[in-house]
């Protein structure tokens, strides 16, 4: 048994499982409590480990960390109610966070998700008052006018070298105006092989303003927000602007650190990577709150950022 | 449903279990032994309805995760296929204490299958029977598949950059993976579209029964064509009971 740290399953509330890894020696003052969200319908271990690994070394550091599966998702049981799909999610982290102010000393909350579960991550923390921050991988970015630019030039430079691109231009080029005139919906779902879904759902207006409404919801209850933006989804997004450029309504100020790792994969494989996903993390939460308000608006492209 | 950790301090293992239902006394149980890496990850929720649906049909369940992988203690680097094994019969013992089990059925998913027909081969009076659910037959095709199966590929350089759980020491030993002599009672599944290399393998074996029932791989993310492999699952309770 590791000696910095300590893993126990808990049966969570509605037939949800979960692991809670807790510091073997607490500290004194209790360090906010990390709920690790399930990334699509992978279970609370995550993608390459990444969130055991994580849990284990925020432990180390005096944090307790929950992993658990949302209903339906993992080992938990269904819900057995009539809620939709992001109700239901909702209720369930919720419930997770109603059973953990009973069973653990109180401490702010942090969620982490990646792409859905970054979503959810949102969703819950603009409304909630026990969630300090939350930790977005990947969430969903909708598509802007420069996305296409990028994308399109990207595929045109990869192309101009290959003489089979040359002689079949004209044909590309209808293709691309063909695809432009098609309803956007139609374009994201023809395009990707995965998550088509969630591409296609950012670019519904509806969908886009309740993202917009959920970012201005937690701007103004002042929630802490890291959020990585990999290069694992150029069919989403591909540059570090966008998320300005596609609200550009939106003043983050100091409440929002938004990085752009461009040559890093959707899941972290690289361990190199993986190591410095963990790194900033850890760093990302030490940081003290934003402070308040501040008088005047910032520019809405003044994000922290780091180059990598 | 049940989780639990289990076997030593220093070798932790998480598992979940699922009492059969029916009498309070059933004698026959089922270690489900996972696959490996990222297989294992898509491969959990197939694996758990075949746990439900054997818990349903009377059958004792424990679905684990070897040391070092999953919900148990230690790191990949600390994972070995030697040390797999191992876990198996752990969980066989478990069982046997938790169910009061006489006969364990060994239930092994690709790389999960020739762990159990191995773990079988170091104790065989423990193990009754065996389901070898599209065991890895050729181990060359296994590493093209990991990496053909990653979506978004960058930098792919080395087995463990397209499978976490493929670190140097495992690809090694997945190299030299033999192929053991079958136990009485066993069932082969290949899923496969082209079943002969399976067939090939364990048709000399009296022992097999070899069963092609060609559908998609229950352990690669395949969105939006995944689809849950009942065919399979439901053959695998039909003969474990």
């Amino acid at each position: 048994m590791n000696m910095l740290y300590r893993e126990q399953p808990v049966r969570l509330p509605g037939g949800k499982v979960g692991i809670i890894t807790r510091p073997t020696i607490e500290p004194t003052e209790p360090r906010p409590l990390v709920l690790a969200l399930n990334s699509g319908v992978v279970h609370r271990v995550g993608h390459g480990r990444m969130y055991v690994t994580l849990a284990r070394r925020l432990a180390a550091k005096g944090h307790a960390v929950l992993r658990f599966d949302l209903s339906g998702i993992g080992d938990s049981e269904k819900r057995s109610d009539a809620l939709s799909t992001l109700d239901g999610t909702l209720a369930d982290i919720g419930e997770v966070i109603a059973w953990a102010e009973n069973s653990l000393p109180r401490r702010p909350i942090i969620l982490i998700g990646l792409c859905i579960g970054a979503q959810n991550a949102l969703a819950q923390g603009a409304t909630d008052p026990r969630v300090e921050g939350i930790v977005m991988l990947d969430p969903f970015v909708p598509r802007t006018p420069r996305f296409y630019v990028n994308l399109y030039l990207r595929k045109a430079l990869r192309n101009v070298l290959k003489r089979s691109a040359w002689t079949s231009l004209p044909r590309q080029l209808l293709s691309v105006l063909r695809q432009r005139r098609r309803p956007q919906t139609q374009a994201a779902g023809a395009e990707s092989s995965s998550g088509g879904g969630f591409q296609q759902a950012t670019e519904d207006a509806s969908v886009r303003n309740q993202i917009e409404h959920a970012f201005q919801a937690a701007i103004d209850r002042r929630l802490k927000m890291l959020m990585v933006l990999t290069g694992g989804m150029p069919l989403q997004h591909n540059y570090r602007g966008q998320l300005a450029d596609a609200f550009p309504e939106l003043r983050f100020g100091e409440l929002l650190k938004l990085e752009y790792w461009g040559g890093v994969d959707h899941v972290f494989s690289h361990s190199v990577d993986r190591e410095r996903l963990f790194n900033r993390i850890e760093t990302w939460i030490d940081e003290p709150p934003p402070a308040t308000a501040q008088t005047q608006e910032p520019s809405p492209t003044e994000y922290e950022t780091e180059t990598l | 449903m049940t989780p639990i950790m289990f076997g030593s301090s220093s070798r932790r293992l998480f598992g979940i279990y699922e009492p059969g239902a029916g009498a309070a006394f059933q004698p026959a149980a089922a270690v489900i032994c996972a696959p490996w890496g990222e297989e294992y990850l898509h491969a959990h929720r197939p694996l758990r309805l075949l746990a439900r649906r054997l818990a349903e049909a009377g059958i004792h369940t424990l679905r684990f995760d070897y040391f070092g992988t999953g919900d148990s203690g230690g790191d990949i680097a600390d994972a070995s296929l030697r040390g797999a094994e191992g876990d198996i019969l752990t969980a066989v013992e478990e069982l046997r204490a938790t169910a009061d089990a006489q006969q364990v059925l060994l239930i092994g998913m690709r790389l999960g299958a020739n762990l159990a027909m191995a773990a079988a081969a170091r104790s065989p009076p423990d193990i009754t029977g065996l389901v070898l659910w599209d065991p890895i037959v050729d181990t060359e095709g296994y590493f093209g598949e990991r990496r053909r199966a990653v979506l978004h590929p960058k930098r792919i350089d080395t087995p463990e950059s397209y499978d976490f759980g493929l670190t140097p020491g495992v690809v090694n030993e997945i190299a030299s993976l033999g192929q053991p002599e079958l136990m009485a009672r066993s069932l082969v599944i290949c899923t496969a579209s082209d079943a002969s290399k399976t067939i090939e393998r364990y048709a000399a074996n009296n022992a097999a029964v070899i069963e092609p029932l060609p559908g998609r791989p229950a352990w690669i993310e395949d969105w939006p064509y995944t689809i849950m492999p009942v065919d399979v699952i439901r053959r695998v309770v039909d003969w474990a009971q």
